[in-house]
């Protein structure tokens, strides 16, 4: 429970914990493709499997592997 | 009826009262508008029968504390018996105990023990103001009414920051500024292409515009003719039951799919200098996009956000009531120009209601 404290400027107010370092390189990855146009999800795997992030188990991209990080990461 | 009767019954003074001046009205919205709702604090900064929180707004002085089932309860902080303030006392799970001498509130305000003197008049008295409360998506609101309405009204909420097709985070901040100068900002969709010029979302557009407004139910659109999608190009004041201000901004290619995001912003009065805002980024997403906007945004976007409105904070810091006298203002100002007189209105309204119902 955080604490309140007047003037509250907290620029991170949605964490729950920093992120590790592997997850700062996933999420930096996913802009990179994003920002190279990739809009649907076969285009995201395929443009993430050109990055040099690897999924934790090693291996490569799939849909399912994406979404399934996804939903844990983004609840 | 009879001339006599009909002349008996006129009001007997020759000018009616009256009514509140500017000034009044200007003094009176230093401090909030009354008779809504307005968010006061983020959720998570109460806990279940943890520490009283003590906290200012609109220039009132609350306490705010979570009894042991976790209900949230906003009360005036000052003890009955001495006027000390109620959140330097202890959260005892279904009271607050004041820490000065021992005196007991109950949630509804009544007091449940005096210990120094038991059957004191004071006991069994509903002595501490109580006031309605509700959260909403983490953000406790509280109804601030006038004396002609300590009932809460109602308030629907927008489907932003509610619905499940929409996913939202909030951004809170203490902000030291007038709450107005917030709410004209909001209401200055064009400062977005100077200001925010050097931000992720701001870059393009042109620098000059036309706007025109446009009345809705419940408030007005204030937006730019022929630029959709491409900078803040757009706002909407809406006052029902609370008052906030919608906007959208695009993201750049790289936010990923799901389109613009929006922008619920609220902003609430401490006092006539101070104030907080409750921002909530909000996004219609579903499904992977949703979940990956929402890692995006606790890893890189939020503080992307944060640099945008600590441009705004920085340009309004320390800022005191009473600029508005020095301003020279041109077209792209209609938008504030019609929010400070809606909201003078409304203030009058208030005051003028007040002053025949001799509660002034």
């Amino acid at each position: 429970m955080p604490d309140y404290k007047y003037p509250y400027l907290d620029p991170h107010q949605s964490r729950t914990a920093e992120p590790t370092a592997w997850q700062q390189e996933l999420a930096n990855a996913i802009e990179s493709v994003f920002a190279k146009g990739a809009r649907e999800l076969d285009e995201v795997v395929a443009g993430m499997n050109k990055t040099r992030v690897r999924p934790l188990d090693g291996g490569d991209w799939t849909e399912e592997k994406f979404t399934t990080l996804m939903r844990e990461l983004g609840a | 009826m009879s001339v006599a009767a009909f002349e008996a019954r006129k009001p007997t003074s020759a000018t009616p009262p009256a009514g509140p001046t500017d000034q009044q009205v200007q003094q009176y919205l230093r401090t909030g508008l009354r008779n809504r709702w307005w968010p006061v604090i983020p959720s998570r900064f109460v806990e279940t029968g943890g520490k009283p929180l003590g906290i200012m707004r609109l220039a009132e002085p609350l306490v705010l504390w979570r009894d042991s089932k976790g209900t949230i309860h906003v009360q005036a902080d000052r003890c009955p018996h001495r006027a000390v303030p109620l959140s330097r006392g202890i959260n005892e799970g279904d009271r607050l105990r004041c820490n000065y001498h021992g005196v007991e509130v109950g949630p509804d305000g009544k007091v449940l023990s005096v210990p120094g003197q038991p059957g004191c008049p004071l006991e069994g008295k509903k002595a501490v103001k109580t006031y309605p409360s509700r959260e909403i998506n983490g953000a406790i609101f509280v109804w601030f009414g006038d004396a002609l309405h300590e009932e809460a009204g109602s308030f629907e909420p927008p489907p932003e920051i509610t619905a499940p097709d929409y996913s939202s985070f909030l951004c809170y901040a203490d902000w030291e500024m007038p709450w107005r100068y917030a709410f004209d900002n909001l209401m200055d969709p064009m400062h977005g292409t100077f200001l925010h010029a050097n931000s992720h979302t701001m870059y393009q557009g042109d620098t000059q515009a036309h706007f025109a407004t446009r009345d809705t139910e419940h408030g007005f659109f204030f937006e730019k003719t022929g630029q959709r999608d491409v900078n803040f190009d757009w706002s909407e004041l809406v006052d029902n039951g609370a008052l906030y201000v919608r906007l959208e901004i695009p993201y750049p290619p790289s936010g990923g799919p799901g389109g613009n995001f929006g922008i619920t912003g609220f902003g609430t009065p401490i006092d006539e200098d101070r104030m907080c805002v409750f921002f909530w980024r909000t996004r219609k997403v579903s499904g992977w996009q949703r979940d990956t906007w929402r890692f995006l945004y606790k890893t890189n976007l939020e503080k992307r956000h944060w640099h945008v409105l600590e441009q705004d904070r920085e340009m309004l810091d320390g800022l005191k009531p009473g600029l508005e006298k020095f301003e020279m203002l041109y077209q792209h100002d209609a938008g504030v120009i019609r929010l400070r007189r809606y909201l003078a209105q409304q203030a009058r309204k208030q005051l003028a209601d007040l002053q025949a119902a001799g509660k002034m």
